[in-house]
């Protein structure tokens, strides 16, 4: 009988696969955002917002993470963009490999911004780091007060949280205040936004947001390459 | 109930370890996961016994886990304060927390026979 110790993080193969990700899409230049909520919550939608407000001016492409179906990706395409539908299959997240194949599928040369849709679910998502520069969590107004508590990981991992559907505002008992606060428990450091895609309020905060985190990267990378004094 | 791929992903950790050390069959193998990590326990016992049936290394092996509290550090008072249900925020001066443990989960040890 011999005890072994072995001392090794469960997720440490998917890191692994995650700083894969990470460095393919740096040396590209391409920023990964990894978009996670409930299923409704308006990802695709908030994604179609983005690809028609920008209009082509900046280059995009999108990972797709769906149990069943490629509905989603039929409705990215319209916008001439590059998509990869992934299928989990009955899995409930997505993981950094499948990330790792995904990315052969995509022509990166030139792209600005990668957005991973994850699989519709607020709890399995946020234990998988895919790779990405910022993870953004969504959650509608129609949700209800209590899911930042109930659900708080992926609010805790979130770099930004979003509120969707604020033009339902009115027909919930929805407390935004509520929820900053309920945020800034759970994340003091996160960001917050509110927004509609249906009257486009807010929509300019997160449009702004995305070209500011990219410019930060592209300046971090810049120092980095700098040779020491 | 992503605790079925972390457990496969345990099994696939304990395969490597055993092959490396001439382990043939486990008897024990013992995880520490931590109050903070997002991960259920019943729901990774579940997945145990589901899985281990399936692996002729690990059919007799018992899972035992150690269970971390959840700490985190305030970023002022540099108090160590325990940390239930995510809230970072300082209990005693309202300023950010960092998580200073229970975010944990590894494979810490696995018990097992050689050949002959």
């Amino acid at each position: 009988m011999a005890e072994i110790i072995v001392m090794k993080a469960v997720n440490a193969e998917n890191e692994l696969y995650a700083a894969q990700v990470r460095e393919k899409l740096e040396k590209e230049g391409v920023f990964l955002i990894n978009l996670l909520s409930s299923p409704g919550s308006g990802k695709t939608s908030l994604l179609e917002a983005t690809l028609e407000e920008w209009g082509g001016n900046h280059r995009c492409a999108a990972i797709e993470g769906d149990l069943f179906t490629d509905e989603d990706a039929r409705r990215l395409e319209r916008f001439g963009i590059q998509v990869v539908q992934l299928n989990t299959q009955g899995s409930c997240h997505l993981t950094a490999n499948m990330v790792v194949k995904a990315l052969e599928k995509l022509d990166l040369k030139g792209l600005e911004y990668l957005f991973v849709e994850n699989v519709g679910n607020l709890v399995c998502p946020a234990s998988f780091n895919l790779g990405e520069h910022k993870r953004v969590t969504l959650l509608s107004v129609t949700e209800g007060n209590d899911k930042i508590k109930k659900y708080p990981k992926a609010f805790q991992t979130a770099h930004l949280m979003i509120v969707s559907k604020i033009d339902l505002l009115e027909a919930t008992d929805v407390d935004l205040e509520g929820l900053r606060e309920d945020f800034r428990h759970v994340n003091p450091s996160g960001e917050f936004l509110t927004l509609s895609v249906k009257t486009g309020s807010g929509l300019d905060g997160w449009l702004e947001k995305l070209e500011s985190w990219k410019r930060e990267i592209k300046f971090s990378k810049a120092s980095v390459q700098k040779p020491p004094a | 109930m992503h605790e079925f791929s972390l457990m496969e992903s345990v099994i696939r950790i304990v395969k490597e370890v055993s092959q490396n050390s001439d382990l043939v069959r486990i008897t024990g193998i013992t995880l520490v996961v931590g109050k903070l990590s997002g991960v259920n326990i019943e729901a990774l016992r579940f997945a145990f016994e589901a899985l281990k049936k399936e692996e002729p290394l690990i059919k007799d092996s018992v899972l035992e886990i150690e269970e971390k509290e959840g700490q985190g550090k305030c970023s002022i008072c540099d108090k160590i304060i325990p940390v239930w249900h995510y809230d970072l925020l300082c209990p005693d001066c309202g300023m950010p927390m960092q998580v200073a443990g229970g975010d944990e989960f590894y494979v810490k040890s696995i018990i097992g026979e050689r050949d002959g």
